[in-house]
């Protein structure tokens, strides 16, 4: 009972970050609600939050200093990856775009006509995202680190010592690769391996059914192989594959 | 921050015996944790051989190469590489696939050109896209930028920052009704404060080796920010928005003519 009205006060309490100036935002989230309700600046609503109202007295804590500072640490990391491996995180949000986000927009837009050329401009984005990350972060990954030896230690690298200038052009350095060399091998890799990627990870087996209709005398007397091969198989592109432009 | 909901907490006698208890069962360890693993450490001494490598014959080429001092001269005003990198990488995808197509023997010369075409605009209009909604979002990205300092405890740099604005436009304002024509305000991001503090904090302990700013990690994680502004807004319109609104148009182009071609051919 008095647990109740402990929480039912503090239910009712508005605070003010004003009150406590002089506190950072760090100081302020750590500081002790139980000393001072009012001091993190929230309404302290408590009540109204399911996630943190348990409705019963289990002994659980509830840390918001801890969870603000989880995610500042996050965040922190995120920063960290954008600026010293760049080419990496850049491949990072490709994935998520190109291989969650987009396939499922794709899939949903209306259409009964295309669906197979919408499943495989899914299966393609997820390739390409995939295999842009894996590949670099597997190439990537040793030219970032020598690079970062450089940067960290330029006057063992470096006969000129004009690193600072080279600061400018740091970004564009370490990208180069990926843009110009990886890039074009990125896009061939990405092609040749859609087919087997659709087949056997996703399971869209393009053109299957018109195969099966067409030749169904004819691949009795063949072998997988040469089924596979056939223009009307599985593995035959869509029409208008290559009409989504930008980078795929 | 700690809220707890433990009745418990308000027994004494629950609070000693917890007390107690949980110094009992503290194990003390003394001893050195294993840092790496062992069976992985041939592959790290490799990788560190292999990056050494790259460091002094790759790297450090590259950085001291004829192109990289043309480069350096020539990108001092840009606030950053990474927006006309990835324009870069774009356009040599797309033209790839502008090449496939045109080099497509098994297309009419009417399509290939057609698709060429569709590629193209494709890529100018996201890259178009991409600049505007970029610098569209550089005011929000600032306090957002700003949010982030004070967040990290350096309420004093923003602060410092503010002000100097601030400065600026009331010496602006005042030039203007003095009558001099209006010129666009200048003013400072917090990437740049920093930079600034940070070269002003090399300059000031110059002789000192191995010297680190006490803003180099907070000004690094600063322009991490702007990165990432760039490659969130050029990845989503390059591999997301624009292939998503593409994909609809084609389907149109693929029903009206190329379906039509096969349902007259089968007829």
């Amino acid at each position: 009972m008095y647990q109740l009205l402990i929480i039912n006060e503090w239910c009712e309490m508005k605070v003010d970050f004003k009150s406590y100036p002089d506190l950072s935002m760090q100081e302020r989230l750590k500081s002790g609600s139980r000393m001072h309700p009012n001091s993190y600046g929230i309404n302290a609503d408590l009540c109204d939050k399911k996630s943190v109202n348990r409705g019963y007295s289990s002994g659980s804590s509830v840390s918001f200093g801890a969870a603000a500072s989880k995610s500042l640490n996050m965040l922190n990391k995120v920063l960290d990856i954008c600026e010293e491996h760049t080419v990496i995180a850049q491949n990072m949000v490709a994935l998520v775009l190109a291989a969650v986000l987009r396939p499922i927009a794709i899939v949903s837009l209306p259409g009964k006509k295309n669906k197979e050329d919408k499943q495989y401009a899914a299966g393609h984005s997820i390739a390409s995202g995939v295999i842009g990350f894996g590949f670099s972060s597997i190439v990537m990954s040793p030219l970032d680190k020598a690079a970062a030896k450089v940067r960290k230690n330029p006057t063992k690298y470096l006969t000129k010592n004009q690193y600072g200038m080279y600061e400018n052009v740091r970004k564009a350095v370490g990208m180069a690769p990926d843009v110009f060399a990886f890039g074009i091998l990125k896009a061939c890799l990405t092609i040749a391996l859609i087919p087997p990627i659709l087949k056997y990870v996703f399971g869209v087996e393009k053109g299957k059914k018109p195969a099966e209709t067409k030749n169904v005398e004819a691949s009795q007397n063949k072998t997988p192989e040469v089924i596979h091969n056939d223009n009307n198989s599985m593995f035959a592109k869509p029409k208008f594959e290559t009409l989504t432009g930008g980078q795929k | 921050m700690n809220v707890s909901f433990n009745t418990n907490n308000f027994a004494p006698q629950y609070n000693s015996y917890k007390k107690t208890n949980s110094q009992a069962k503290q194990v003390s360890f003394t001893s050195e944790l294993p840092r790496q693993s062992l069976f992985l450490k041939p592959f790290h001494k490799g990788m560190d051989n292999l990056t050494e490598w790259l460091a002094k014959n790759y790297t450090a080429r590259l950085y001291q190469s004829k192109l990289a001092g043309w480069l350096a001269n020539h990108s001092k005003t840009l606030d950053s590489m990474v927006d006309h990198m990835q324009v870069l990488g774009s356009v040599v995808i797309t033209g790839m696939y502008m090449f496939q197509t045109l080099m497509n023997k098994s297309l009419d010369d009417d399509k290939k050109k057609t698709l060429a075409i569709n590629q193209g605009l494709t890529f100018a209009v996201s890259t178009l896209g991409s600049y505007l909604v970029d610098s569209k979002l550089d005011n929000s990205w600032e306090k957002l930028t700003r949010k982030y300092l004070r967040a990290s405890n350096y309420d004093k740099v923003v602060d410092d920052l503010e002000k100097i604005n601030l400065d600026e436009k009331v010496k602006n304002e005042k030039l203007l009704k003095a009558g001099t024509p209006k010129k666009k305000l200048s003013t400072t991001n917090a990437a740049k404060y920093l930079k600034q503090l940070v070269a002003a904090d090399e300059k000031a302990h110059a002789g000192v080796k191995d010297f680190k700013s006490s803003y180099a990690t907070i000004a690094s994680r600063v322009n991490g920010m702007g990165t990432l502004k760039k490659l969130l807004v050029f990845g989503t319109i390059y591999r997301f928005i624009s292939p998503v609104a593409v994909t609809p148009i084609a389907n149109a182009i693929g029903n009206k003519y190329i379906y039509k071609e096969e349902d007259n051919k089968k007829a």
